[in-house]
């Protein structure tokens, strides 16, 4: 456990050395984000209620997601693909620790810091220029909290089936680049799956995707509050679990087969 | 460099162009599969940005005035123009114009006999950049369909370019995007605002956005002029800034005008450039 909560401070460290970077980002994410809100302001103008959001409601939407689409790394991840590239997985997965776990601590410390340098000031920022919702109560918080956790460790339980991919195709790269995108629509990011038609609502409530996005955001709101927030605390656990299985056994089928070809 | 320029006409730049260009084609076509999966890819990943929009357009039946043919011609438009520039781009981009100035590969380009600019545009041709093009492409129809818009031979004419200014204008900033490298070594996300920012800006009327925003975009960094002035045109809509009724017909030349502007900024920046040694 010790060596995991390293590896997780190192990758923390690495993440909070590109200040420039971190900084260009979050001015990036404040643009975007006043982008949507703007359209959402608009779509209001029409129709002062959508989908159960209020127009303070949808706002904070657009804050949020800013807010922790790093955090969660809405838009991907290759670094486990490219130490197939390189040949780097061979000695990664010859070390003496649990491979799954040792890109699972680098993950969640990078996230983690994200979510301070990126998400923090992002939701500052709003709440200087506009008004927003805020968790009702501590139990709400609380919930946001472990929903948002969640979140991260789905979204990587998810990249790391994606990244693992390349161990049988050498064309995963572009498989990567579309599964990404699909789960960043069902995932809630660009509008609120609340928002979707019934039927669309119905596939993406069939997916993995709103827990990345759509529940630790709509804990915040107040949309899903009581048993409904735990339900979705619940969906998001079963999710966890079952990505975490399907990871593990492909990552398992792919080793064996690295060592048949004498890796 | 420039005494071993003389002797190539435009003649000889167009072939060596077109040669280094269908070079860069065959060897993403080496690999086939990734580059069909890459090119649905981005047509997905554009075309959810699209799906966004229809999505919010089950709740109402116009944001800020316009009608979902009418933002889905804007929409087609500024993407469109940005494809076109990515496709074209080459090693304008931010992201991968910084590894060129880290790994030293820009002091080689310094070096060799040909003007840098055409080396830059030479060095990628990405086919899955069509993704977006279709993505574009599908709105615009889309648009055309639902708004209907009344057809004149001027209107025909003009449309291809002002999709061609469009992309010079997105061109323009990926060039001065690449510029602040020069000094900051790093790629730097900021660009990002003005490139995907600002064609996701672009897909939305203007108006809807605060004055100081609208502000900027028209008379700051004139993107308004990439799809919006002439989309009033096409659309034959009032202008609600109340500017001059030729407005809509001046929008190739700020085009033209910012793209040169930006490339005066790359030399300028090329002249006051050290390498980083390595």
């Amino acid at each position: 456990m010790r060596l995991y909560l390293e590896l997780a401070k190192k990758a923390a460290q690495r993440q909070l050395a590109y200040r420039q970077a971190n900084l260009a980002g979050l001015m990036t994410n404040l643009f975007f984000g006043a982008l949507r809100a703007y359209v959402l302001i608009a779509l209001y103008g029409a129709r002062p209620q959508s989908g159960g959001y209020t127009l303070t409601a949808a706002i904070t939407y657009t804050g949020l997601t800013q807010a922790i689409l790093r955090a969660v790394q809405i838009f991907g991840w290759q670094d486990l693909m490219k130490t197939v590239r390189t040949g780097d997985i061979v000695s990664d997965l010859a070390k003496p620790f649990d491979y799954y776990l040792f890109w699972l601590a680098q993950d969640l410390g990078a996230d983690v810091i994200r979510l301070f340098v990126r998400g923090v000031p992002i939701m500052l920022a709003y709440s200087m220029i506009t008004p927003l919702v805020w968790p009702s109560d501590v139990g709400a918080a609380l919930a946001f909290v472990i929903s948002l956790l969640l979140a991260m460790l789905v979204s990587f339980a998810w990249r790391f089936c994606v990244n693992i991919v390349a161990l049988w195709t050498t064309d995963a790269l572009g498989f990567a680049r579309l599964a990404y995108t699909v789960g960043m629509f069902f995932s809630g990011f660009l509008v609120p799956v609340t928002f979707f038609p019934a039927w669309l609502k119905t596939v993406a409530n069939w997916t993995w995707f709103p827990s990345i996005i759509e529940m630790p955001v709509e804990i915040w709101l107040g949309i899903l509050s009581g048993p409904a927030a735990l339900n979705a605390l619940i969906q998001q656990a079963v999710w966890l679990t079952v990505l975490v299985v399907i990871g593990r056994l492909m990552l398992a089928a792919g080793t064996r087969k690295l060592v048949i070809q004498g890796g | 460099m420039e005494t071993t320029q003389a002797g190539m006409g435009l003649g000889a730049y167009t072939r060596l162009y077109l040669k280094l260009i269908s070079s860069r084609i065959r060897s993403q076509m080496q690999y086939r599969l990734s580059f069909l999966l890459d090119t649905a890819g981005s047509f997905m990943g554009n075309f959810t940005d699209l799906a966004a929009l229809l999505v919010m357009f089950t709740q109402v039946k116009a944001l800020g005035g316009w009608s979902l043919g009418e933002i889905a011609f804007l929409y087609g438009l500024s993407s469109v123009s940005f494809a076109v520039h990515e496709l074209f781009q080459g090693a304008f981009d931010n992201d991968v114009f910084a590894l060129y100035i880290q790994r030293g590969l820009f002091d080689q380009m310094l070096i060799r006999p040909l003007p840098v600019p055409f080396q830059m545009l030479t060095e990628y041709f990405l086919l899955r950049r069509f993704g977006r093009m279709a993505q574009g492409m599908l709105a615009f129809v889309l648009g055309m369909v639902l708004a209907q818009p009344h057809w004149t031979a001027a209107k025909l004419i003009y449309l291809p370019v002002v999709a061609a200014g469009g992309a010079l204008f997105f061109l323009a900033i990926s060039i001065a995007g690449c510029t602040l490298c020069f000094w900051t070594v790093q790629s730097t996300e900021m660009v990002n605002i003005f490139t995907y920012g600002g064609t996701t800006m672009l897909q939305y009327p203007l108006t809807i956005y605060q004055e100081w925003m609208q502000k900027f975009f028209v008379y700051v960094l004139p993107m308004a002029f990439i799809n919006y002035f002439p989309s009033l045109f096409f659309l034959d809509r009032p202008d609600p800034f109340h500017l001059p009724p030729f407005v809509p017909f001046i929008a190739p030349l700020v085009c033209v005008g910012v793209f040169l502007l930006a490339l005066r900024v790359w030399q300028f920046g090329v002249e006051h450039y050290t390498s980083t040694g390595s």
